[in-house]
């Protein structure tokens, strides 16, 4: 984690029928995260409720990020559960930052799964 | 308390300072202890308080007074400290210093950082993780101390870390 300088990159994938991939990529830092990532969050959700697809977030190539682009994460994570759209969120368990950050995560949003409603899953790449 | 090292850099209030200085910390820190997922934790306490300095301390116009971040490792472990200059009458100083009484009575570290992501979830707001974050994910305990000079200093301090001597320079 944060060796360099690289930005913050992200990329939609559709690889696979059904799946929808956010991948992430570099240092995420911004003061505003919120509003950085929102064009790609709302493009991301747009096309995953109306193209009935999952969405899948992987953020094993991300190196860093500042807790405002987690509350970034934790709104979207939200937005989509509300939309309707099953989520996973891939990340890479061996670094032990992903580690901590992840399992809180998946931690604080455990409440917020509903029987019935989109699912919400965590899985080690 | 004898230091095994120090490291002291002034601070420009502006966000841009912020990635070099957490990238120093990093680099400063992983020629010190072997446990570089130790130093990324740290360097993330040090990149959250410094975001909390930028953007929420009192802006003098024509002055970095008072910014600076050090990092002082002793036997006892490593203690990151951002000072910055406040307005005690800012609102932010008092919910700083409230999340900071909120962590500590909080059951554990990590609960008290479920709470705050569960609170920003349910709000659909920003919310300040940063302390939380720093308390559960970096280890540390936190602290805030309002100077007689009028500068704020935020303290996180490891809690489990087990003393570990600097790396032994290579023979001549």
């Amino acid at each position: 984690m944060d060796e360099g300088t690289s930005e913050l990159q992200t990329t939609l994938g559709l690889e696979e029928p059904g799946i929808l991939r956010l991948h992430f990529a570099g240092k995420s830092a911004s003061r505003e995260a919120g509003r950085v990532l929102a064009p790609t969050f709302d493009a991301a959700l747009s096309q995953a409720t109306s193209e009935h697809r999952s969405l899948e977030l992987r953020f094993e190539r991300l190196e860093y990020f500042n807790s405002s682009t987690i509350s970034a994460l934790v709104q979207f994570i939200r937005a989509a559960q509300r939309a309707g759209v099953p989520v996973t969120v891939v990340y890479d368990a061996k670094q032990r930052w992903q580690a901590m950050s992840f399992e809180a995560l998946q931690r604080a949003m455990r409440p917020f799964e509903t029987s019935g409603g989109p699912s919400i899953s965590f899985i080690e790449a | 308390m004898r230091h095994l090292f120090q490291i002291e850099l002034p601070l420009r209030q502006d966000w841009e300072a912020i990635a070099p200085l957490r990238q120093s910390v990093t680099a400063c820190l992983k020629a010190v202890f072997r446990d570089h997922a130790l130093c990324e934790a740290l360097a993330m306490v040090a990149g959250e308080l410094l975001e909390n300095a930028v953007k929420y301390g009192a802006r003098q116009p024509g002055s970095e007074r008072g910014f600076a971040l050090t990092v002082v490792g002793g036997p006892g472990g490593v203690e990151v400290e951002v000072s910055n200059p406040v307005d005690p009458a800012d609102p932010g100083f008092e919910r700083l210093l409230a999340e900071i009484a909120r962590i500590a009575r909080a059951p554990s570290p990590q609960e008290a950082y479920l709470e705050a992501m569960r609170r920003v979830a349910i709000s659909g707001t920003p919310g300040r993780l940063g302390l939380a974050r720093i308390a559960h994910e970096g280890g540390c305990d936190v602290t805030a101390s309002l100077g007689t000079d009028g500068l704020l200093r935020v303290r996180a301090m490891t809690r489990r870390l087990t003393p570990v001597p600097p790396t032994a320079a290579p023979p001549a």
